[in-house]
Order: structure tokens, then sequence, then C-alpha cells
């Protein structure tokens, strides 16, 4: 108790000099030293500030092609000043789209590409990336680089002899041929490599000497570990099929097969281009993604930091 | 805009690349594919089956109508025949094309922009037009079908031309009204065009803008500079009246009659500032009034057309037959039915401020009588430009090249470089990427 109360005297503004002559000020207490990490009211004012431009940046386009999709064929589109709130809001612009193309169909065809790049990634990353990490055998190393190597090459370089091979194996102008080049990312398989290797190996050496298999090992000490870095490869493989337009455009020939974002594009024609339908379609496309990103959240931001720090 | 030029991505040139490498590649296994390019095809040949017809980017609620019953029309004319249309959407069409080349699945009619048409025509892949439609000089306009031959490949031309397009000058009455300009004496010429800006910039103390574009190929062009020499074998374009272009613009830019970004990566391009209303005057295609329409329509009452300045640049359409289609006879055939007058007609009628490819009715002169409205005026513009347009950009011109030169561009408009030296630069420089 008495070095409590000593504290408070020394720290309260009233409390008389003490001893120490040569550095006591002016009467009053000695000076509180700089507290690390302390919030002062004009950081504090600074730190939302700048969180608020990031935000500004971030989602102010989204807030825009939103309300663009919103605006009655009355209004300006494009402004010196941008209106975001529409004088007369309307939702003729969605019924526009549903009208123009079949957005139905073609967000099934996307969501049967989704759907399967996941389920490759989530299956065929965490194998690969569990025998990277944890099972010894010959060539491990050399594996590895090889993965690695495959993400320096860019898309661009190898999409026509991937179209090539695609359309060989018989799968051109079909939802499995615009899936499969996807379905196992190296990077994925990199990441759940890391995630793997971040849990305590001593903890499976104690599982192996009760006996456990392979299998049972990935099943009740690995994969509970990493659930995070999962959840990080179905959000980003779900967005990169939901998103991608080059790839689909190639391998697609029938109308009625193609995936939303190439179907969207009928939006922007060459001699009609209506900008307030365009943003409808954004729009729509958005939304699947959004509730992904909801529903997964929880796990994603426990992903991010999961491989970062090592066991 | 139209979409007449593709931009080159990178993904657009490795996959020309790749285009190549598959032509070279397949010259081992069967003939040469440039005699699929030049067979003739047999014209008294019944016509029958079943063929694929692909456009860009014309599959919405206005084209559509017009396509079905172009198709159902042929195939009433001929019984037996059957046409499956189909549309690619306007991105990635250099991309889509190139994987078609490559599958060897090019639907057999095609519309092709000149620039895709020549990468196509290079390895094989387009059938020689010049050869099989023997009409083809008469029947069409002849700026259409030199801008399909190439030559690099010989006289001969691959494309049937379609639609035609060019720029036409869009003003901002209220803002000239408002800086004290008169928008019935419009700058005709571009020493007009520097004179108003001055007055433009003077009256609102530097907040309204007038140009807003940097000089590119067409100034140069326009200050009477051929591009190439002769011979089409090196780049010429460093003449003292394209530096002294360059230099009129240096000292406006200086003045600041241009807004500071054109010459920055955050430059929107000069039709973006026409719509916020932030400059003056845009160059447009004809059909310009009418698709502000739909995104500002409340600048449309107040945009004023009129003659594009100096020479105006031609865009052209064109549908081409694929060499290597099964049936080449209807193939031929339904290209010159949709080219031939009365469809191009028609198509053109949905399009204002295009117009036919057809030499019949591109000198009708009812295209020179406008309605009364400013996209009627628009359209008669366009009618009159397109009389002396020409596609001045030469087919070796690639987006690489168009990079240098801007980059020397930019440098001698800040001071940093003369414009004569900017200029030798940039043909040092675009005739090292022509002879890679």
């Amino acid at each position: 108790m008495t070095t409590v109360s000593e504290h408070r005297a020394e720290a309260g503004p009233s409390a008389p000099p003490r001893g120490r002559s040569g550095r006591g000020r002016s009467g009053r207490g000695r000076r509180r030293s700089p507290v690390f990490d302390a919030v002062t009211p004009l950081g504090l004012a600074a730190r939302y500030l700048t969180l608020l431009v990031i935000l500004a940046i971030t989602v102010g386009p989204m807030l825009w092609e939103f309300s663009t999709s919103l605006k009655s064929a009355y209004e300006d589109v494009y402004t010196a000043t941008p209106r975001l709130l529409p004088q007369h809001p309307t939702f003729g612009n969605y019924g526009h789209v549903a009208r123009l193309i079949p957005v139905g169909h073609f967000a099934l065809n996307s969501v049967i590409v989704a759907v399967l790049d996941v389920a490759g990634n989530v299956l065929g990353a965490t194998a690969a990336g569990y025998a990277l990490a944890r099972l010894p055998f010959r060539g491990r190393r050399l594996l590895l680089g090889l993965f690695l190597s495959t993400l320096v090459l860019p898309g661009e370089v190898t999409i026509i002899s991937q179209y090539q091979t695609v359309t060989r194996l018989g799968f051109g102008d079909s939802l499995l041929g615009v899936a499969l080049p996807a379905m196992i990312g190296a990077l994925n398989v990199l990441l759940m490599r890391n995630a793997f290797r971040s849990i305590p190996a001593e903890l499976e050496e104690a599982a192996v000497i009760d006996g456990a298999t392979v299998w049972q090992r990935l099943r009740h000490i690995a994969l509970p570990g990493v659930k995070g870095t999962l959840s990080v490869i179905v959000i980003l493989t779900f967005i990169g099929a939901w998103d991608d337009f080059l790839w689909p455009l190639l391998v697609l020939q029938s109308p009625d097969k193609l995936t939303l974002t190439v179907g969207l594009s009928y939006l922007q024609g060459a001699l009609v281009a209506d900008p307030r339908a365009i943003a409808a379609g954004a729009m729509i496309a958005l939304l699947p993604v959004l509730v992904l990103f909801v529903t997964l959240q929880r796990f994603f931001f426990r992903g991010v930091g999961e491989g970062a720090v090592k066991g | 805009m139209p979409r007449v030029r593709a931009g080159f991505t990178p993904a657009a040139v490795a996959a020309i690349a790749a285009i190549t490498t598959v032509a070279l590649s397949g010259c081992g296994v069967g003939g040469t594919s440039s005699d699929a390019a030049k067979q003739s095809v047999a014209a008294d040949a019944p016509l029958k089956g079943t063929i694929t017809f692909q456009t860009w980017s014309l599959k919405n609620d206005k084209f559509t109508p017009y396509f079905t019953g172009l198709v159902q029309d042929f195939e009433t004319r001929h019984p037996g025949t059957t046409i499956n249309w189909i549309d690619q959407p306007g991105d990635g069409y250099t991309d889509k094309v190139t994987s078609q080349v490559t599958s060897g699945s090019l639907p057999d009619v095609v519309n092709l922009p000149p620039d895709i048409a020549h990468s196509v025509a290079k390895v094989g892949g387009l059938l020689d037009l010049t050869k099989n439609v023997p009409t083809l000089a008469q029947d069409y306009v002849h700026s259409g079908v030199a801008a399909y031959g190439y030559a690099d490949l010989g006289a001969d031309s691959y494309g049937l031309p379609w639609y035609l397009g060019t720029d036409i000058s869009l003003w901002n009455k209220a803002m000239l009204q408002r800086d004290g300009l008169d928008p019935a004496h419009l700058p005709k010429t571009f020493d007009d065009l520097l004179a108003q800006a001055k007055v433009m910039h003077d009256r609102s103390g530097g907040k309204d803008y007038l140009m807003s574009r940097p000089p590119g190929l067409s100034d140069i062009v326009n200050s009477g500079t051929a591009l190439m020499t002769s011979d089409g074998k090196k780049f010429a374009f460093n003449t003292p009246g394209a530096a002294a272009m360059l230099d009129k613009y240096t000292a406006a830019y200086a003045a600041g009659y241009l807004p500071s970004d054109v010459l920055t990566s955050t430059y929107e391009g000069n039709s973006a500032l026409f719509n916020k209303q932030e400059v003056a005057w845009t160059t447009g295609g004809g059909n310009y009034i009418q698709s502000t329409q739909q995104t500002n329509p409340s600048l449309t009452p107040l945009i004023v057309p009129s003659p594009a300045l100096d020479t105006a640049p031609l865009y052209v359409q064109g549908v081409s037959v694929a060499a290597k289609s099964k049936n080449l006879p209807l193939a031929l055939a339904f290209a010159e039915f949709v080219t031939d007058d009365t469809n191009q007609v028609n198509f053109v009628k949905l399009a204002p401020g295009y117009l036919p490819g057809s030499a019949a009715s591109a000198n009708n002169p009812a295209y020179s009588k406008s309605d009364g409205t400013a996209q009627g005026d628009a359209s008669v513009f366009a009618y009159q430009d397109m009389q002396k347009a020409v596609n001045f950009t030469p087919p070796v011109w690639t987006d690489a090249m168009n990079t240098v030169l801007n980059q020397q561009i930019a440098l001698a408009m800040t001071g940093k470089e003369s414009a004569k030296q900017a200029l030798d630069n940039a043909v040092n420089r675009a005739d090292q990427l022509l002879d890679q």
C-alpha cells in the first residue's frame, strides 16, 4: 500500500518536490516521462483522420458505383463534383441489366467455376502443403523450388499455351476447362506449407508415439491449427475465380456457358453503353463476394497473421 | 467512342507473338498457310450448310433485332443454309481472336478492325478478298479497302469495309459564352484554337480550359509532315514543321492553356474532362452527342458540333472471311450480303454519325442533310470529315512506339528537351523498334 500511495503522491500535481534538489523543477511535480504508445487527443485525431482518408480512397469508388447504379436516366453521371445521393433514385437499372442478360444463369456458371476452384485448392493445397511441410521424402526441396519457380512466370505469357492444353484435353467451351488451371495454386500450396510448419513439431511427434497415422495427424493435429490460412485461401480463390475475365472469355464459346464477368461485359457495347446499367451489373457481381467475406471474416483475420510468427 | 482501335495490352502482345509461333510451327505439318489465304472460291458453288458469323460488341437492345433480321433474311433467300450469329464482348477481343486462330476455331465470317485483321492475315488466317471479290474496288469505299491492305502482305485486301467512323469537334456552348467566346465562330485551325484557348484562359482566370490533349501522331500529320519515308522503311517525322507544332504546344502548356496533368498518368482524357465540364473542347465520334445523352443528359443541350480541325482520322470496321472455313462459298456469300449496300444503309440508320463502307451509299447526299438537331448536325459534319479522312496510323506503329513518342513529347513540353531533340529521339527509338 505504501508504494502505491507514494506513487500517487509523486504523480499528483500538488506533491511537493522531494529531496532531489538538482532535478526538481519550479515547485511542480516531476514531469511524467512520455509513455510509449500513449494516445494524446491530437494523435487520436490524426489517426482517425488518416483512417477516414484511407476509407474514402478504398470505399469511395464503390460508393460512387453504387450511387451511379441508382441514378435515373435524367441525372448526369460524370460531373466535376460527384454527387453521391441520387436525386431520383431508381432500381430500374437493375431491372434493365436483368432484361439484357440472364444474370442468374451467368451467376450460377460463375458459382460452379468458383466452387470447383475452391474445392480443388482446399483439398490439393492442404495435401501438397502438408506433404512439403511434414513428410520427409526424396526431392522435397527440389519440388518446393519448382513450386516457387512457377510463381515467376507472368500469366500473360502462358495463357495461350494453357488455352491450347485445355482445348486439346477436350475441355474447351466447358466450365471445367475454365476452372481447371486454377484448381491448385502454387502460392496456396506454399501458404499451407508455411501454416503447417508453424505448428510445433513436438505435437506431431507425440502423436507419432501414440501411434497416429499420417491421415490421423493431418486430420486431428494439423488441420485445426490452419483454419485461418484455409479461409484466406477460400476467399482469395473464390474472388480470383469470380473476377477472372480473360481466361473464361478465351475458353467459353457458347452464350449459355458464359460466366458473370464475361456476361456483364456485354453491357458495354461498341456503340451503346449505359454507365448506370454497367454500375448495376458491377453491384450484382459484388454481392456474393461480400457475403462470403462477411461469413468467413472471423477466420480470415486470424489467418492473416497465422504464418507470420514461427512457433 | 467506337471500339475501332484495340489497345495492345501485354497479354495482347504475347498473344500476337503466340499466333506467329503457332503459324511457323504449323508450316511443317501441312501446306503453307498462305495457300489457304490465296485460294479462289468457286463463285457458282451451291450455297448450303452452316456457318458462324461473329460480330464485336454489337449484341444489345439496339442491334440484336437487326442481326436476327439479317440472318433470317439470308436464310429465306437461300433455303438450306443456317447462320449462327455470335457476338464477342468489347474487352479482350485481340486475345479472343488469337485463341480462336490458334485453336482453329475462328468463325467463318468475322468482324475485325484493321489491326487485328493484320495479325490474323499475317499467319494466313484470312481469305484474300481482292482475289475473291472481283467488284471489291467498285463496290466499297476506297479508303476502307485500303485500310485492310498491308504493305508487308502484298497489295491485296483482307476485309470488306463495313462501317466507317471519324472524329468531329465538340464544344461546350455555355463555357464558351461564359468566357466571352462566340459559339458561332468556332476555331477552324490549330492556330485559331490556340488564340481562343488564350482568351478562355485569361477571361476565366485560368479556371477554364479549351485545350486538354497533349499532341500525338494526328498533330504531327496535321503539321504537314509525312510519318514515314516514301518506301515505308523508316520513320521521318522529325521535320521542322512538326517541331514548330510541338513548340506551339510547349508555349501553350507553359502559359497554362492546358490542364497541368495532361502529361501525367492522372490524365483522364479530353472527353472525360469535357463530360465533367472542366474543358470546353473535345474530339469524338459522330455519335458523341447521342452517347452523352446516356451519361450526362444535362450536358447534351450545351454541345455544339463542328468539323474536325485539319485532317480527320478514319476508323474502319470490316468483315473478313476465315481462310480455313469449311464452307467458303457460303461464308463469302454471307460476308458480301452483310456488307451489301442495302444492309449497310440499314445498319448505319441505327448508328448515327457513322457511314456505310459501301461505295453506292457512302457518297449519298442524304447524309449531308441535317434534321436540325445537334446530333443531326454532328452526323453531317462526320459525313463531311469522312470525305477527306485518312487512316494515318501506319500498321507498323506499335504501342511501344507510341509510349516513346509520348515520353519525348512530355520532355519537350516541360522544357527538358528542345522539340527538335525530342522528335529526333522518338524517330531513332521508333526505327530501332521497327527493326526488331
